[in-house]
């Protein structure tokens, strides 16, 4: 034993030595760092989640967005061929109505101006007899008697007309 | 940088060589090996005659001084590094962490269910004597110390050869027994500092305290039952032979103390007296391997005593195979007789 060096205070000593040491080690070394160790992998879990939850939602957040895209898209489509139809109807409609407001005015035009004619063209046989009347009655003078006046203009009217 | 750490091997090789030549070297006087720890003091007492031993009183060891030491770094550690955490470890936290956490992992990879009971006790032993063996290391730990005069009738013995030496051949002496602090002849050096672990008083009282731990998380998660892994009836189902294995392994159980202390201070006292041997065989040169060499087993024997006391521990608070009704049984009636 005393070559060996074994000494009971000193073994005893040594014994408390490492009971104290344990306990201290134990208490304000490895209970903190192994609580720090849990800590961190239970925060850098909870992160690792978090980002791919806020993944996620930002995967939905665009879907979504897209799809109202794509709504608003195929409702804007249909707004234009609306109104493309609309127009065109409208289109022909504004044709058809302007087309018969011109038949309408032609027409309008073409009975004015035969009734025109007609006026002015009785009137005109009106100034014919007359001139007629006046250049017999020149050229024959006062041989003609009044019988035969209404014969003859009545003759040239008739002439007049088989022209026209 | 291969060539820079070879020149500077190289230059220290040849410095060592003239050094050695010059005369600053050991002599077989200076090699002194002692398996106990030399006392620095007697505390209440005084020096045996050998000045090896305390004839009264509790010596105040080298080796005392030295796990003294190593407390006061542990403790530093705890303080300044356990009760100063920081959420993103920078520096020397960063390597307490990464020994904490691996020797975590390892010891529940052995128990998952228990590590938390029995992590304290390894990873201490871990920690002491990986400074403990690492510090010893160190230049100067067991080569700085003071001179005691030899114990008489040694002195004498060496007085007598020294005279019957010196008519033979008045040799020189070497140039480093001139220096002023040289023990010299007939002087004993005793080392300030030594290695914990080249102390049996440290080692066992490990050993004690890890060997009652392992039994007593044995009786803790067993309880009386713990007791039928070694006392094992020898007419129940598992035969005469499971007896005396039963009794052969309660045996080991008590031997596991000897077996620690001895197997760690072995390993460290024994590098000590290599590196020392080589010294005086040739010094400067022949050490440097062996130098390597003691690191390795520094950090290797810290971490067998550790693991060691894991496995024990885990294996102590595991159900012997077979049924626990029948053990608690045959415990009882061991205690009962």
């Amino acid at each position: 034993m005393d070559k060996l060096g074994i000494n009971w205070g000193l073994l005893i000593g040594q014994l408390f030595n490492v009971i104290f040491l344990v306990w201290l080690l134990n208490q304000f070394l490895y209970k903190p760092i192994l609580n720090m160790l849990s800590e961190r992998t239970r925060r850098v879990q909870d992160s690792l989640s978090e980002a791919d939850q806020v993944k996620q939602q930002l995967a939905n957040a665009k879907k979504s967005y897209e799809a109202e895209l794509a709504k608003a898209r195929q409702e804007a489509a249909k707004i234009v061929t609306q109104a493309q139809d609309r127009a065109k109807s409208q289109e022909a409609e504004i044709i058809a109505q302007a087309r018969r407001e011109a038949d309408r005015i032609r027409e309008d035009a073409r009975t004015t101006a035969s009734q025109e004619r007609d006026t002015l063209l009785s009137d005109a046989k009106g100034k014919i007899a007359e001139l007629v009347t006046l250049t017999a009655t020149r050229v024959i003078g006062a041989e003609l008697q009044a019988k035969g006046h209404d014969k003859l203009i009545a003759e040239s009217l008739a002439a007049l007309d088989r022209r026209n | 940088m291969r060539n820079r750490i070879l020149t500077v091997l190289g230059v220290l090789a040849v410095i060592g060589a003239i050094m050695y030549f010059l005369g600053i070297r050991m002599t077989k006087d200076d090699l002194h090996i002692s398996a106990a720890a030399e006392p620095l003091l007697c505390i209440a007492g005084k020096l045996a005659d050998s000045g090896e031993t305390c004839a009264s009183g509790v010596p105040f060891t080298n080796a005392v001084l030295m796990t003294v030491l190593v407390d006061v770094i542990l403790i530093g550690i705890a303080f300044g590094i356990g009760q100063r955490l920081q959420a993103v470890p920078r520096g020397f936290q960063n390597i307490i962490e990464f020994l904490i956490e691996f020797f975590y992992d390892f010891a529940r990879g052995v128990d998952k269910k228990n590590v938390g009971k029995f992590f304290a006790l390894p990873m201490t032993i871990l920690f002491f004597f990986l400074f403990g063996n690492m510090l010893a290391l160190i230049p100067g730990v067991g080569s700085v110390g003071m001179c005691r005069p030899e114990a008489p009738a040694a002195a004498a013995e060496a007085g007598a050869a020294t005279t019957t030496e010196a008519a033979a051949a008045p040799a020189a002496p070497l140039l480093v027994q001139q220096f002023p602090a040289y023990c010299g002849k007939g002087n004993l050096f005793i080392p300030l500092l030594r290695a914990p672990a080249a102390d049996l008083n440290v080692t066992f009282a490990f050993a004690l305290v890890a060997v009652f731990m392992v039994e007593f998380w044995g009786f803790q998660a067993l309880g009386l039952g713990y007791l039928g892994k070694f006392f094992i009836n020898p007419f129940g189902k598992q035969g005469a032979i499971m007896t005396f294995v039963g009794i052969l392994e309660l045996f080991s159980e008590i031997m596991r103390i000897v077996a620690f202390a001895f197997r760690i201070f072995g390993n460290i006292f024994g590098g000590e007296v290599v590196l020392a041997v080589m010294t005086f065989l040739f010094a400067y040169l022949l050490p440097v391997p062996f130098y390597g060499l003691e690191v390795f087993v520094a950090f290797i024997q810290a971490v067998i005593f550790a693991v060691l006391t894991v496995v024990f521990a885990g294996l102590a608070v595991q159900a012997h195979g077979g049924d626990h009704e029948d053990h608690g049984h045959t415990a009882n009636e061991a205690v009962a007789h």
